[in-house]
């Protein structure tokens, strides 16, 4: 009996123990298919250097890592080892005093998909390619330093030895940490690199490897390339950081929002990232489905034009001074803006344009912004404190009940309140938020001339003529992205010649210093940095400069038969190499 | 014949030319330019938008651009600057000039995608295979179908299938492409199971490189069922109509009495001269076919011209615009030359000359 039972023991282990391991043999799990609905219709070179829309950058990021990784747990930037953190090379990193130069230290076990070590070449190769100009880096201004426009940008990379490497700037700032090692690292030998001052790093377009990028670091390598139908990459077997269970990721081009999702719901794809939202109810209620929603990184609003249309300025002039904006005749005044914050149900915008799928803004700062304050809450909605407001801001009701200039700050005398309010014609979602506004305001005695445009239209209008009243559009925060909203509310950025972001005029010489001083503090420790961007964000609810609307939450669902899916906010993947896929 | 080829084909560089000026012009006067579209964003500095604005060579005059992608810029030399905007100098302190890298598209230089900085040509050749299959097949299908179904419903005047067609011709006209799609995907893909919902290969195929013939035509029906509606209901219209004069012709009843059989007055004397019309639609089909179907393509994620185009215009991608506009308008010119020809080769009554 007793030597039966350890013959069936015996049998049982040796059955099992292949089967064990078989689970954790690369490419063992199934692969994972995603759909696209990037809205390109073509890939782009996928040199990660080149290119960095949205669907590309899917792919690349599974391919070639950056200097320093990103945390889904921190939501800012993390280390090799750290948790929920992939594709990361750098395992140190130091700042000097000054701030002018950090120093970082990179793993010494990572190899490319050829055997080719890693190291600091391959990192001052990419850096230098994406300065150089020469390669069309959507990146270029953004990293570099360029002396008249952007000073806070990355001066040099200096190799100290094989795995280390400083970046050196001209001006100190918090901003560093991404500029520093933010950036894609490619196989400098590709392009047989050779350290030389003089390469041509123009050698690096037209390249065959912009449509077949090996070799890579990654859990995936590169597989095959269907241009407007997908790109597949297979598991690596050089990955260091653990076995690639499944054999590749198939990232399928999708661009009809209702086919993605049923084709989801049917199996086809079985992860999906972001689908449409009237459709989540249906992903969520489905059986064979886990779901997870999380809030997420694009906002819209209503950017208000404080100055004069008919005379838009630039915010600064050629020696830096501030230029007088004019005052918008409505918006112009302060009292007003707030009036038309509390004038908005922003709750029946949600319903109404985003299903619910949606968390209210209280001002510039996302939900998932580790600089956003948690007791600030959103302005609420209170219709009767707005017609009070507007009563004392000069603007009460007329005898056909709509609103007119009756000793307001700005306007004419008898100047009804009507204004033009425009969003980009084909987007439905703030196609719905433009009707859902002009509904609420006509309660009020406002008339809103609710107009969708051509995109490019609206853009000469707003960011290119400043000669608009209002608009809708949205914004999209990077990851991981600086708080720093100097780009969208600073005066120098108040430039309708350059279509720059602060369309709307705004201009606070108190923002502007406090800006200024998070942006450059001293060892630019989060929480010392966070409590500067709550005040900031108290001043720019305070101003209005724009109404805040709010965030549209994410929802990344897998199919059941994906096993080890744990999404974090924005990153999705970052243990996509852990995960089984029956098959 | 062949000097009436070489005549129409001379005929065509001029008309191709003002088609090249007419559309660059429009697409630069269109509102908005490449770089807003690809720089905008809470991040970008007006540094980048600048920086982008140098890289694509948006910021010449429109007509040096047009000039630039006729004929290139290898030709000319610039000031080499490195990429902080400093000038590069040798060794004597010289500023280094150098050439520019474009070749122009007369020397068969389509220029590089403002988007995905890939040849524009590779981006809308690559497409040629997927979108001929699809066009192709459908034309095919609907040429089949409609001449069948339009010569029956003729001979069968008034009776049930004649009214039958007639109304399925209708419905076919009048039913919207993207609804048709839609329905169809989620009847036979989501529903039923029966076939795949939408792209032109399995998935496994991606990793594998493995597909059958089977898996192939699976993923064709309901792309080729969609678009053939369209060609099915134009062409047994036309078909129906061109058949019914021919019979009534006396040359038909002259054949009738002289106790022929009815396939061999149909195929013998009939059929020739029922078939011109659609030779003359048939010529300016191919444009139609090389352009790709837009909606279709999306319903179904096929990777076609037409979206491809569609997605360049919407981000004024000038390079791959323009690229297009020369492959549909060469290819409309050769349709339609083609058409001339199939009408001459049918009807021995017309001359090219």
């Amino acid at each position: 009996m007793k030597r039966t039972a350890i013959f069936v023991i015996v049998i049982l282990a040796t059955m099992l123990a292949p089967m064990t391991a078989l689970a954790q043999e690369p490419g063992s799990g199934g692969p994972v298919i995603e759909g696209n609905f990037g809205g390109s219709v073509n890939f782009g070179a996928m040199n990660p250097l080149r290119n960095n829309d949205t669907a590309t950058n899917r792919i690349t990021g599974l391919m070639f890592p950056t200097v320093i990784g990103a945390s889904g747990i921190t939501q800012t930037y993390g280390l090799v080892g750290d948790e929920a953190v992939y594709g990361a090379l750098a395992t140190e990193y130091s700042v000097s005093e000054d701030g002018l130069v950090y120093t970082f230290k990179i793993r010494e076990d990572a190899v490319w998909t050829d055997g080719t070590p890693i190291t600091t070449k391959d990192i001052k190769f990419s850096f230098d390619a994406i300065a150089s100009g020469a390669i069309d880096a959507p990146l270029y201004g953004y990293f570099n330093y360029v002396a008249d426009g952007n000073p806070t940008g990355v001066k040099e990379i200096r190799i100290i030895d094989d795995y280390t490497y400083e970046a050196v700037f001209e001006v100190a700032a918090c901003t560093a940490l991404g500029l520093a090692a933010g950036f894609p690292v490619v196989p400098s030998h590709v392009w047989n690199y050779d350290g030389s001052p003089d390469f041509d790093f123009s050698v690096m377009k037209d390249h065959p490897f912009d449509s077949n990028p090996s070799p890579a670091f990654g859990p995936f390598e590169f597989a095959s390339f269907n241009p407007g139908e997908a790109v597949a990459v297979k598991a690596t077997t050089t990955w260091p950081d653990g076995v690639v269970i499944p054999s590749g990721f198939i990232y399928r081009d999708v661009p009809d929002q209702t086919v993605l999702a049923e084709q989801f719901l049917a199996g086809e794809t079985n992860f999906i990232d972001g689908p449409p939202v009237q459709r989540r109810p249906d992903i969520r209620a489905a059986a064979n489905v886990v779901a997870v929603d999380m809030p997420g990184n694009s906002w819209d609003y209503v950017g208000l034009n404080l100055a004069d249309p008919e005379n838009p300025q630039p915010g600064r002039d050629e020696n830096g001074n501030p230029i007088d904006q004019g005052h918008h005749p409505i918006f112009g005044d302060v009292r007003v803006r707030r009036a038309l914050q509390h004038a908005i149900n922003v709750e029946d915008i949600v319903s109404g344009a985003v299903f619910g799928e949606g968390s209210v803004m209280a001002s510039s700062q996302i939900p998932t912004s580790w600089a956003k304050d948690p007791n600030l809450a959103p302005i609420p909605y209170d219709p009767e404190l707005a017609a009070q407001m507007l009563d004392e801001a000069g603007w009460p009701l007329g005898p056909d009940g709509v609103r007119i200039c009756q000793g307001c700050l700005y306007a004419e005398e008898g100047t009804p309140f009507e204004f033009e309010l425009i969003t980009n014609q084909g987007n439905t979602r703030r196609e719905a938020i433009g009707q859902i506004i002009q509904d609420q305001l006509y309660d009020l005695g406002i008339n809103v001339d609710f107009q969708a445009i051509d995109w490019q239209t609206l853009l000469d209008q707003t960011f290119g003529a400043q000669t608009f009243d209002a608009y809708i559009i949205g914004w999209r925060q990077g990851f991981p992205d600086d708080p720093d909203q100097i780009q969208l509310f600073g005066s120098a950025n108040d430039d309708p010649a350059n279509q720059s972001s602060n369309a709307v005029s705004y201009y606070n010489p108190r923002f502007e210093e406090l800006s200024l001083q998070a942006a450059t503090l001293p060892g630019c420790d989060p929480a010392e940095r966070a409590k500067i961007y709550y005040e900031i964000e108290k001043i720019l609810q305070d101003d209005q400069p724009y109404l805040w609307l709010f965030v549209q939450n994410t929802m990344y669902a897998a199919s059941s038969e994906v096993v080890g899916f744990a999404p974090y906010p924005n990153v999705p993947l970052w243990n996509v190499h852990t995960w089984t896929i029956a098959q | 014949m062949s000097q009436f080829i070489l005549r129409r084909l001379i005929q065509a560089i001029p008309t191709l030319f003002g088609i090249t000026v007419l559309t660059y012009a429009i697409i630069v006067a269109a509102p908005g330019d490449p770089v807003s579209t690809l720089t905008f964003g809470p991040r970008t500095t007006k540094a980048q938008r600048v920086a982008m604005a140098a890289q694509l060579g948006t910021n010449d005059p429109v007509y040096k651009q047009y000039i630039r992608w006729l004929i290139g810029n290898d030709w000319q030399k610039f000031p080499k600057v490195d990429g902080r905007g400093n000038p590069v100098l040798d060794s004597n302190g010289e500023q280094i000039m150098e050439r520019g890298t474009q070749k122009g598209i007369l020397r068969g230089d389509f220029g590089t995608s403002f988007v995905t900085k890939r040849p524009a040509l590779e981006l809308i050749v690559e497409k040629f295979p997927a979108t001929a299959e699809l066009g192709g097949l459908s034309l095919a299908v609907g040429v089949i179908l409609g001449v069948s179904i339009g010569v029956l419903a003729a001979v069968q005047r008034g009776g049930v299938f004649d009214n039958l067609t007639r109304v399925m011709a209708v419905i076919f006209s009048a039913v919207p492409v993207f609804w048709l799609g839609l329905t169809l995907l989620l009847i036979f893909g989501s529903w039923l199971g029966w076939l795949p919902m939408g792209g032109r290969y399995p998935t496994n195929y991606f990793l594998t490189g493995e597909v059958t013939l089977a898996d192939r035509i699976e993923h064709l029906i309901l792309p080729v069922a969609v678009l053939s509606t369209g060609w099915i209901a134009i062409l047994s219209r036309f078909m129906r109509a061109s058949t019914l004069d021919v019979l009534s012709q006396d040359y038909v009843r002259t054949a009738q009495a002289k106790g022929l059989a009815y396939h061999q007055i149909w195929f013998v004397h009939a059929a020739r001269n029922a078939l011109i019309p659609i030779a003359t639609i048939l010529g300016p089909a191919i444009p139609g076919i090389i352009g790709g179907a837009l909606i279709t393509e999306t319903i179904f994620s096929w990777p076609g011209v037409g979206r491809t185009t569609y997605s360049a215009v919407l981000t004024q991608d000038y390079p791959v615009i323009m690229c297009a506009v020369i492959m549909v308008s060469l290819t409309t010119i050769i349709g339609y030359l083609l058409s001339d020809i199939l009408y001459a080769l049918i009807d021995p009554r017309i001359r090219l000359s």
